[in-house]
């Protein structure tokens, strides 16, 4: 009878650590995935923000009285510094989540066996996703003033001229959310297997 | 006849004298658990800058005069606003996580799931601590160094007291950026010491 208790209370704990493997490699998938979405929305961002430039025909009126002066104005995203670190930004976490795709793909061989080279990994990710997050804050402070202006600080509205330009800002921005979301998918889903982990034991 | 007493005293002893070792170990043989201590610490240094970024944002209203009385304050900037609604939230959470924290050192071993899902809060306190920071950062520079192709002018210049006031608190904010993604990876670490290789 006691000999019959202990093999199944055996297999029981076997059947446990093997779910765990077999949820182990599917995690490994999604987080591949995860990585993958993060890669391309960032690459796309980083794209769509720098190919930014429009030239118009601004009107600008100085005096009253006087029909409106018509000059030809570029705006470039290289004009403005919070756009060159946006762009800066992305391409960062762009050329990174390919590097720890390749990093994971060859040396993570499972988490207990490589803590250093994980926790490398978790530490760039997490500065990463701090980089992406204050891009997309700056970046939309940016663009707010440039829409609405700020009458306080004398700072002028800007997109009613530059529509095409404006645009295309605000849909990288949008695009690298998207961006920034994947990557703390990432961290979420390292937490939620390290939690799994420890519970088992 | 005189070694009876001899043999019959000793075993009187040495049952006094056990129930007096058995009292002396549990008090002196727990370890000090560095990772909860550096745990509360992080903590409090993230709560402590986040509420120095507020206070210091809040009252950075300067007035100059231009031909009239001109202020300028943190509420005429909508990024400004943000920045310190962001950093009260983060430093209320942070507050909440230290008690939580702090609790699990006096009692070791009561929360030990807490510290797991205290990793998540602080993830998420990184990414809106670094969003304001990025949004107040990007413009104070442009107050600072303004820029000629939109024709936005530099205001740091007439407002002195106000733009020192502004990167001092965004300054600490960084700090504590830097204090959270710290707090995480010691908070990673502590859950895979957990695991037996």
């Amino acid at each position: 009878m006691k000999t019959l208790e202990t093999s199944n209370g055996a297999s029981d704990s076997n059947e446990g650590k093997n779910r765990c493997d077999e949820e182990m490699v599917k995690c490994r998938r999604y987080e591949m995935i995860l990585r993958i979405m993060g890669l391309i929305f960032t690459l796309v961002a980083a794209i769509v923000a720098g190919s930014n430039k429009d030239t118009e025909s601004v009107a600008i009126s100085l005096v009253d009285g006087l029909p409106p002066l018509h000059l030809t104005l570029t705006a470039k995203w290289s004009y403005m510094s919070s756009t060159v670190y946006f762009v800066a930004v992305n391409a960062i976490a762009c050329a990174y989540a390919a590097i720890s795709m390749a990093f994971i793909a060859l040396i993570g061989g499972g988490r207990e066996r490589n803590w250093k080279g994980s926790i490398l990994v978790v530490a760039l990710d997490l500065t990463m996703l701090a980089l992406l997050f204050s891009a997309n804050g700056a970046s939309a402070s940016i663009g707010l003033i440039a829409l609405n202006g700020n009458s306080h600080t004398q700072w002028h509205k800007v997109c009613y001229a530059f529509k095409r330009y404006c645009i295309q800002g605000g849909a990288a921005l949008v695009i690298s959310m998207f961006g920034s979301f994947f990557f703390f998918c990432i961290v979420l889903l390292f937490t939620y297997n390290l939690h799994r982990t420890t519970l088992n034991y | 006849m005189a070694s009876e007493p001899e043999k019959v005293v000793p075993p009187v002893e040495a049952p006094v004298a056990e129930p007096e070792k058995a009292a002396l170990p549990p008090s002196t043989t727990r370890p000090t658990d560095y990772f909860a201590v550096a745990d509360v610490v992080l903590r409090l240094l993230v709560f402590a800058s986040a509420l120095v970024s507020v206070v210091v944002m809040s009252t950075s209203k300067e007035t100059e005069m231009l031909p009239y009385p001109r202020p300028a304050k943190f509420t005429e900037s909508p990024a400004l606003i943000y920045f310190v609604a962001a950093l009260s939230v983060a430093g209320f959470f942070s507050l909440i996580t230290t008690l939580g924290s702090l609790y699990s050192l006096i009692k070791p071993g009561c929360c030990a799931k807490i510290i797991s899902h205290f990793i998540v809060i602080d993830v998420l306190l990184l990414g809106i601590v670094a969003s304001a920071t990025g949004a107040a950062g990007s413009v104070t520079y442009i107050g600072l160094k303004g820029n000629t192709y939109v024709g936005w002018g530099k205001i740091c210049t007439l407002y002195g007291k106000f733009c020192r006031y502004l990167g001092a608190s965004i300054g600490v904010s960084l700090f504590a950026s830097v204090m959270l993604v710290l707090l995480v990876l010691l908070s990673v670490y502590s859950l895979s010491k957990k695991i037996p290789k």
